[in-house]
């Protein structure tokens, strides 16, 4: 099968008129999407192949959102960056072939009609780089390519998994604002970092995240963070949270 | 990300007066070939000190580049005043922010320049590795969007930022047509671009720019022949059964040639400007 993009105009369409369409996604109305989309000219077949892949559908959101981001990476790492920001292609996913996931995942906004999380999680509603980590099908591609470590051939996605552990939407959000997390080499510094003091039995929360991105960013008005090398970023973050926390350091 | 020149020790820049004499110039040119981005810079570094600090590989010529709609941000660095970089144009999409630096490549202590301003003198300095020694001049490149659904807008046009300028103005003295656009309007651009006005957008930018290569190639076909923008041009000419002769030769108007190039573009603006009212009413 060929992935489907929304077309521009049915992109507009749809987001310009929500608010007049809402009713059909809180009733879950296949029907109405169905017809809507058998309509000429609402999307165009692309030539990148895709089989679509069964997605976790775990009641906890902690233990599906992590299986959901490897079987989306997965099913979907030949996508180019640049396809992958593209809002026609997720939007289009959303509202066609993964609608099931759609209806799973926003379970809860769908029966509280809660209307600014449906839009943002089907549509951009701020510019891309925030928007495809908040989108509910892009982030999970998005987090598995940021988090994706080839270098670790037995468990590639074991970033992953500590990234998905817990508070999985805010992390996403915060921890991807940041310019710097766009160089894997820091991302991967900083993770590493956070999951020294988890193995050493800290229950890592949304405020180490926090800290370890401000302080980079702090770092980062004086240097240059592209040039440290992962372990560097690591160290400095390590460092940086013992202290902030009180942690001492673990003799090995 | 943006470097705002402000930092706690002197950086040598034209922002600045933190050293005297001393001088940094960079040049940045970006071209899209086959497939890649192309960003080459150029340095010319004018002090004795942080040449030797170069020399001794204690500090190196840097180019950040950074978009952040694809998430590619990568530093190339190198001992020689020259880097090109080479990206693969499917990890960039948009906006591409350009850094030129030298930076610091160790620890260096004790750092003393006699054309450091006297505010300076007598207090040796320490940089860290990933300080900035000196800083270039930022550029902005933009790629346009391959779509699939419309016009690809020409892949050999560039718009880019420029700080000094006061008025649009077109180069093409390279393998693509650069369209410079002060710093304000270029940041409305930059906004607005891919916004529910962009072909309105494309007749305000592209469609002058493209009347203003048309008449300068009267004058100097021979020479522009070499470069990719006008080895295009001359295929959609062809395309359009319409040889390119004819815009050389007087038979046809810059003016009819730029609307030919971009399909009738005054039309498609009037559409879209009808449209938006509608949906402002």
């Amino acid at each position: 099968m060929k992935l489907k993009f929304l077309s521009e105009d049915t992109l507009q369409d749809l987001r310009a008129n929500f608010d007049f369409y809402k009713e059909h996604y809180y009733k879950k109305d296949d029907a109405w999407f169905d017809e809507y989309f058998s309509q000429e000219g609402r999307l165009f077949e692309s030539n990148i192949e895709f089989e679509r892949p069964e997605f976790n559908d775990d009641e906890n959101y902690m233990v599906s959102d992590f299986e959901n981001v490897k079987i989306i990476y997965e099913s979907l790492k030949h996508l180019t960056v640049s396809q992958a920001t593209q809002e026609r292609l997720w939007a289009g996913l959303a509202h066609i072939q993964m609608r099931d996931f759609v209806y799973y995942r926003l379970k809860n906004e769908f029966n509280k009609k809660n209307e600014k999380r449906i839009f943002s999680a089907l549509f951009y509603k701020y510019n891309v780089k925030r928007s495809i980590f908040i989108h509910i099908i892009a982030r999970l591609w998005w987090v598995g390519y940021m988090t994706y470590d080839e270098e670790n051939k037995e468990n590639p996605y074991w970033l992953t998994e500590f990234f998905c552990s817990a508070d999985f939407s805010a992390r996403s959000t915060i921890f991807f604002s940041s310019n710097f997390t766009s160089n894997s080499a820091v991302t991967k510094g900083i993770l590493k970092a956070l999951i020294i003091l988890r193995d050493e039995g800290i229950s890592i929360k949304r405020e180490h995240f926090i800290e370890s991105t401000k302080y980079l960013n702090i770092a980062g008005g004086a240097m240059v963070l592209d040039l440290l090398e992962e372990d560097e970023a690591k160290e400095m973050v390590e460092k940086r949270v013992r202290k902030v926390f009180g942690v001492e350091f673990v003799q090995v | 990300m943006k470097f705002n020149g402000s930092f706690p020790y002197p950086v040598l820049t034209s922002e600045n007066d933190n050293y005297k004499k001393s001088s940094f110039e960079t040049t940045i040119e970006a071209e899209k070939s086959f497939g890649q981005l192309y960003i080459n810079l150029k340095c010319s570094l004018q002090d004795k000190q942080i040449t030797e600090l170069i020399a001794e590989e204690k500090a190196k010529y840097a180019l950040h580049i950074e978009c952040p709609q694809t998430s590619f941000r990568q530093i190339y660095q190198s001992e020689q005043p020259n880097i090109t970089a080479k990206i693969p144009d499917n990890l960039l999409r948009g906006k591409i922010d350009v850094h030129p630096f030298i930076l610091a490549n160790v620890k260096i202590e004790d750092y003393t320049n006699p054309n450091l301003d006297d505010f300076y003198q007598g207090y040796p300095i320490t940089f860290e590795k990933g300080n900035i020694l000196a800083l270039g001049e930022a550029v902005e490149v933009v790629l346009f969007e391959e779509d699939e659904e419309s016009h690809n807008l020409p892949s050999i046009v560039t718009v880019r930022r420029v700080e000094k300028d006061k008025v649009m103005t077109v180069d093409i003295d390279s393998d693509q047509i650069i369209i410079k656009l002060p710093k304000v309007e270029y940041d409305q651009y930059a906004i607005n671009a891919s916004s529910r006005l962009k072909e309105t957008i494309l007749s305000v930018v592209i469609l002058p720019s493209l009347v203003d290569v048309f008449y300068r190639i009267k004058d100097n076909s021979e020479d522009n022949a070499e470069y990719k923008w006008y080895q295009v041009l001359t295929r959609i000419f062809e395309k359009n059964n319409r040889p390119l002769s004819q815009v050389i030769n007087g038979t046809l108007s810059p003016l009819e040639a730029a609307q030919m190039v971009l399909q009738q573009p005054l039309d498609k603006a009037f559409n879209e400007i009808k449209k938006f009212n509608e949906t402002e009413d």
